[in-house]
């Protein structure tokens, strides 16, 4: 199985860390995580990743232009989300969801998911 | 008498002569401008179109006579008559302009807004100046062709209302024209002109439309075989046989018309052969004798005549100016009445004038001095059409404004001549001929009759008038009649006006005159001597003896030769009889002889001695009839031959004579001379029996006269008698009414609610309702008291004070004003009292109880307060959708005011996509169902957008049908606001928990993890967690506060479906909505049992399945819901040693918080599990699937 390096976006520090060590322990990196709008931005231009998980509302507002931008250079991505389809564009409500509460199996299984659309468009 | 009165302005030309008189009445002279064939003109009104269309469609198209007609037009409308004619009839049919020529075979059409008249057979056309004139356009046509063409003229009266026409075919009748009117019976027919035509007494048929062309084309061939140089030549035969005619009216009729001009005679005789077709005069005397209506006939045809008022206004002027204003001047000093005589008055317009003009003038003066005018006329029908006195509107052209205003009355179309001038005439019939005169007149009126009758019978007429005048007496004639040959007894004083005064000289009564009765041979004339005769009668004067002419009444009528010896005139009055101025011893046997000698109509002859100048005169006297007659008079001539002087006495003659013979002789003269007295005396006794005679006659005719006055006050007796009656029974019958109105009268008192007092000036009681007993103590009987007596149960300013102050301002009052105690509530009206001739009698004063109505004014006022001060909008509609009220409320929710909005649609408060459905809910509003719950998202005026909710009920009147809807809107948009809100608030709530329980996950799953707690256990901690989510969710995505059992089983068992592991059957018709608790509860039961399924039972094999059913059932009244849970397939089941967390999530929190009754059965196939609940009110609801929850969005 490939090592991914997997952006995560999560305000919430508790889930935050909890997606942190479930990606460990399926061995994979995880760039951040970050929880501001502004760190996140700051970290897409700095820093290598494969793909990302992204909560939708962190602090410092929303993600949607910023998930479009990473959407724009092909990266894949999962969000996570408390919100129903509750103020998500179009294009985002195409992407794959983590309900929160998720359970770490539900968190497993997605990020599998991710990690094969990952894959899949590397060997493009 | 008989009035032929001649059309109007012809008659200043016409002479009283023979010989001018016929040529102008005939048209002779104007031979030149006939056309020479026959002109129709046809006259019509309202309906004229249809009668000209009958009219032509049997005219044949050859017939040799122009047609003009003759309709009255709108002067706007642009008639298309004459094209629309051309259609029925193969003539030319042409718009007439000035200049046309009335050609034969041809129509003309006058053309709108103007006049036509013919002249020289050329139209003449003219624009209408007046009203007046627009409604006489017939008549103005057929008398200018009356005028111009005379005998050729035919005159035709169509359909249409009033008048006109009629005195067109009068004019044509009075010129020989042939006249027609339309039927009463025809169907085209509007009567009012056809009828005034005919009643007129000028149409000589009346007949149908349809029936007009052949009696034209008949007329038509007559006048061919007739034609107008011939008509000379018929004259002296139809003059030749003038006297049998006049005989056989005489005999017929008794009126005499041997006297009249034999040549208007001759021109009627000739008129009536025409109507008749007859061509022989022997023919039509036949007919004369054997048609028993013929002879009347002939008779109206000699008396046609018309006449109007004021007619030659000028002569009346001179009349006033020299003639009334003396007369009522005299008269108002002496005070006699002042008589006139109207001899020929005909309709008795004349008579009218002159009444007219005496009463003004009488006003101008003031005098009071009365005027009675004797109006008489030969026929009949003339007489009762006067004594009427009912004119048409035609005499608006003759009558000024202001006469007609104060001497007539209008009486639809026509005009009645005022009492006060009606009293003032009297009409009888009278034959001037034969009937004996009027008497002690001061003026006598005889206009255009005197051009009718011959010389003779113009003299004696003459005469007759002088007997009847008082002396200075004045006689007026017609524009052409003078007392030519009685210059004797009149003198003239105006001649251009024939204004003549009566000399006080012996009259010319001529007696005979009074019992002629004509014979066979009116036509003879007096002897007429000629050149020769004279010269002759001249030469033998001095040779033949004296003689004298006299008649059988002993009148001389000539002298001649040398007859002064034997006159000697006895003194009084100057006569000229012989029995008065015969020598005396002449007279007895001179009247003796004239006697004898017309009586045997032999001569006769007697030797007379008289003495004159002293000597004896011996006399043959001889008394030879006349063999002619004179008119009807016998003559006798009296001739005195002298035998030379007599012989002397005989006593100086015989010498020896005897003496016996002597005194014989003696004894003779003795007789003689005493036979002589005898004879004087006799002679004087007879005339004086003569005299007496004349007086007698004259009494008689006084008497005559005072008869004829008698026989007309009968009739006017007679009338008023009539009109008594009249009044009588008009009396009767309003006193019938009088007593329904008095019944009714008492009948409303009874019934009337309406409090009513009468009181008279004095504040007494004059009547009063029973309901007044409510208000004052009142009761039957107290009538005549006065009301200050009585007690008043109202309070505030007292009824008493105020009705005197009515009574004193007269200006009505009303109040409102409460009793005592203040209960009830009375509308005090106060008027005064108004007896019918407007005299205030007293006060009416009316109280109604208005307490209910007061009520429900406050009522009304009370709902209108709170319908105003709400602050939704009310208003309201009538069926069509039309705004009808609009509170304040509307107007500040919608920011339009009322005057804005009343009268506008509905529609204009509705959204755009509701429009369309407007129509619908206006059908559903008709039907009676109100409309409720209509969310309505709306701009305001001032372009803000508010959110109404709309609720429209319709409005039932009293009987329960609907007239209209009321609406309320109420502006939810802050409640719309509100609920926005919430739905943001619900979801950043569920986004938080959520948030909460991923939290609460993760430090749970992390501290598990961190005591290396087992997988398993941190799998269903992780699970259960999820469960609350996924129940906390579909809660929250419902409002928060119920979710959908469906929802919850398919959510809580969806993590563990796999392909058709999982059949869920639920009841499709229902949807069962649970409270949030009670959601999370049975999630929480439900991921337990799926759970487990998972790890021990149906769902952990392959091939295993899990059936859920659940339903809803009303059991004991309670809504029963029932979840089955059945697991098959699986491995095999074991009842679990221990009752774990599991357990109590399953059993214990439903049986807890559900009042549930679980039962969980470990069969072998598998689980089976029952969950029942009674679905209390705090539990949850059930619902009808698609209801939708209130689901925000």
């Amino acid at each position: 199985m490939t090592r991914h390096k997997i952006l995560v976006v999560e305000d919430e520090p508790i889930l935050a860390f909890d997606i942190e060590t479930t990606l460990e322990d399926m061995g994979h990196e995880t760039v951040g995580p970050v929880g501001r709008l502004s760190e996140a931005a700051a970290l897409i231009d700095e820093k290598q990743f494969d793909c990302a998980i992204l909560d939708v509302n962190i602090l410092g507002g929303h993600i949607t232009s910023l998930a479009e931008s990473l959407l724009d250079r092909g990266v894949p991505i999962l969000l996570a989300t408390g919100y129903d389809n509750f103020a998500l564009s179009e294009r985002l409500m195409q992407l794959p969801r983590l309900h929160k509460p998720y359970s770490s199996e539900e968190l497993q299984t997605e990020v599998r998911r991710l990690c094969d659309r990952t894959e899949a468009r590397a060997a493009e | 008498m008989n009035p032929p009165k001649p059309v109007s302005s012809e008659n200043t030309q016409i002479l009283p002569t023979e010989e001018t008189l016929p040529a102008q009445m005939d048209g002779e002279a104007q031979e030149d401008s006939r056309s020479g064939h026959l002109i129709a003109g046809i006259g019509a009104s309202a309906g004229g179109l249809e009668a000209f269309k009958a009219f032509f469609s049997a005219m044949p198209p050859d017939t040799g006579i122009a047609f003009v007609l003759v309709q009255h037009l709108d002067p706007e409308y642009h008639s298309t008559l004459a094209e629309i004619l051309a259609d029925f009839t193969s003539m030319p049919v042409y718009r007439a302009a000035d200049g046309t020529v009335a050609e034969p075979n041809t129509v003309s059409v006058i053309p709108p807004n103007s006049m036509l008249r013919i002249s020289g057979g050329v139209l003449r056309v003219a624009k209408l100046e007046t009203m007046a004139a627009r409604r006489s356009t017939v008549d103005i046509f057929l008398t200018s062709l009356a005028e111009d063409q005379a005998e050729n003229a035919i005159g035709i009266i169509l359909s249409g209302y009033g008048s006109d026409g009629t005195a067109g075919v009068a004019a044509i009748k009075e010129r020989g024209g042939f006249t027609i009117s339309e039927a009463e019976f025809d169907h085209y027919a509007k009567l009012g002109m056809p009828r005034s035509a005919a009643a007129g007494g000028f149409v000589d048929r009346v007949l149908k439309v349809e029936e007009m062309p052949a009696a034209l084309v008949e007329l038509a061939r007559l006048k061919a075989s007739l034609p107008v140089a011939h008509l000379a030549e018929a004259k002296p035969d139809v003059g030749r046989q003038l006297n049998t005619i006049c005989a056989i009216l005489h005999s017929r009729l008794g009126r005499d018309f041997s006297e009249y001009k034999v040549n208007t005679l001759v021109r009627r005789v000739r008129r009536r052969m025409q109507v008749l077709r007859v061509a022989d005069v022997g023919e039509y005397i036949e007919l004369l004798r054997a048609r028993p209506d013929e002879p009347e006939l002939l008779f109206r045809e000699f008396l046609i005549g018309v006449t109007r008022f004021f007619r030659d206004p000028s002569m009346f002027e001179s009349l006033t100016a020299t003639v009334i204003r003396t007369l009522v001047a005299d008269h108002s000093v002496s005070g006699i009445p002042i008589r006139i005589w109207v001899a020929g008055c005909a309709t008795g317009e004349e008579a009218y004038s002159l009444a007219i003009l005496f009463s003004e003038e009488m006003l101008r003066a003031e005098s009071r001095v009365t005027a009675t005018i004797f109006a008489t006329d030969i026929d009949e029908r003339s007489i009762t059409f006067a004594r009427a006195g009912l004119y048409t509107e035609a005499i608006e052209s003759d009558v000024t404004t202001e006469r007609l205003r104060r001497y007539f009355i209008r009486d639809g179309a026509r005009y009645c001549v005022s009492k006060q001038i009606r009293d003032m005439c009297v009409f009888s019939v009278h034959d001037l001929v034969k009937d004996p005169p009027f008497s002690k007149l001061n003026l006598v009126s005889c206009r255009n009759l005197l051009i009718y009758f011959g010389t003779r019978l113009q003299r004696r007429v003459i005469a007759t008038f002088h007997y009847a005048l008082r002396p200075h007496g004045i006689l007026w004639f017609g524009p052409s009649e003078a007392v030519v040959s009685s210059e004797r007894l009149f003198t003239v004083i105006d001649k251009r006006s024939r204004l003549f005064r009566r000399l006080d000289v012996a009259g010319e009564v001529q007696v005979p005159a009074l019992r002629s009765r004509p014979t066979s041979s009116v036509a003879a004339r007096p002897p007429e001597v000629d050149e020769l005769d004279r010269e002759l009668v001249r030469i033998m004067d001095p040779h033949t003896p004296a003689h004298i002419l006299v008649d059988a009444h002993l009148e001389i009528h000539k002298f001649s030769g040398p007859i002064a010896r034997f006159l000697e005139p006895v003194s009084g009055e100057a006569k000229l009889n012989i029995a008065k101025l015969l020598h005396r011893a002449l007279r007895p046997s001179a009247a003796t002889l004239v006697r004898r000698a017309i009586e045997s109509q032999r001569v006769a002859h007697d030797r007379v001695n008289i003495v004159i100048a002293g000597s004896t005169l011996a006399l043959d006297l001889i008394a030879e009839p006349v063999a002619v007659l004179i008119g009807a008079e016998q003559y006798a001539v009296l001739i005195f031959r002298e035998r030379g002087t007599a012989a002397p006495p005989p006593a100086a003659q015989s010498g020896d004579a005897n003496a016996n013979e002597l005194d014989t002789q003696r004894e003779l003269i003795a007789a003689r001379e005493k036979l002589q007295t005898i004879t004087e005396e006799l002679a004087n006794a007879n005339e004086e029996l003569q005299s007496s005679n004349e007086e007698f006659q004259s009494v008689n005719e006084e008497l005559h006269s005072t008869v004829e006055e008698l026989e007309t006050s009968k009739e006017e007796l007679q009338s008023i008698n009539e009109e008594l009656h009249t009044v009588n029974a008009e009396l009767s019958s309003r006193a019938e009414s009088l007593q329904r109105s008095n019944s009714d009268l008492n009948n409303l008192f009874e019934s009337t609610s309406v409090a009513t007092l009468f009181l008279d000036s004095d504040l007494r009681i004059r009547r009063f309702t029973p309901t007044v007993g409510e208000i004052f103590n009142i009761r039957d009987g107290d009538e005549e008291r006065l009301i200050t007596d009585f007690a008043c149960k109202l309070t505030g300013e007292p009824i008493v004070e105020t009705a005197s102050t009515v009574l004193r301002t007269l200006i009505p009052v009303e109040r409102e004003i409460d009793s005592e105690g203040a209960n009830q509530t009375f509308l005090v009206r106060i008027t005064p009292y108004r007896a019918t001739s407007t005299v205030i009698d007293g006060v009416v004063i009316t109280m109604v109880d208005i307490s209910e109505r007061k009520r429900l004014e406050r009522d009304r006022a009370h709902l209108a307060a709170i319908v105003e001060s709400s602050e939704d909008a009310i208003l309201s509609q009538d069926l069509q959708g039309t705004i009808t009220s609009w509170n304040r409320g509307a107007q500040t929710i919608f920011g339009y005011s009322e005057a804005e909005m009343l009268g506008k649609p509905m529609t204009k408060l509705l959204a755009k996509n509701q429009i369309d459905d407007w129509p619908k809910y206006l059908r559903l509003l008709q039907e009676g169902e109100s409309i409720s719950d209509l969310d309505v998202s709306r701009t305001t005026k001032d372009q803000k957008t508010v959110h109404v909710s709309l609720k429209i009920s319709p409005i039932r009147n009293e009987q329960g049908s609907i007239v209209g809807a009321s609406a309320v809107a109420r502006n939810i948009t802050e409640r719309k606001a509100a609920e926005e809100r919430l739905g943001l608030l619900m979801a950043e709530l569920d986004h938080r928990v959520r948030n909460i329980l991923a939290v609460v996950r993760s430090v749970v799953g992390q501290t598990l993890k961190a005591r290396d707690a087992p997988d398993a256990t941190c799998q269903d901690v992780e699970g259960r967690i999820s469960a609350i989510a996924r129940a906390q969710s579909l809660v929250t995505r419902h409002g928060g506060f119920e979710g959908s059992l469906k929802s919850l089983i398919e959510t809580e068992l969806a993590p563990f479906r796999t392909e058709s592991n999982v059949l869920i059957t639920s009841d499709l018709s229902k949807e069962v909505w649970l409270c949030s608790d009670a959601s999370l509860t049975l999630g929480l039961a439900l991921h337990e049992l799926a759970t487990n399924a998972a790890k021990y039972g149906a769902l952990s094999a392959p091939g295993g399945q899990l059936e859920v059913i659940w339903r809803v059932a009303t059991m004991e009244q309670q809504t029963q819901v029932e979840i089955q849970w059945i697991e098959r397939g699986g491995p095999p089941v074991a009842v679990p040693s221990r009752r774990g967390f599991g357990t109590v999530l399953i059993e214990r929190s439903l049986v807890h918080r559900l009042a549930a009754v679980v039962q969980r059965n470990f069969l072998e196939t598998g689980m089976h599990c029952l969950i029942r609940f009674a679905l209390a009110a705090d539990l949850g609801r059930v619902a009808p699937v698609n209801s939708q929850a209130r689901e925000i969005s």
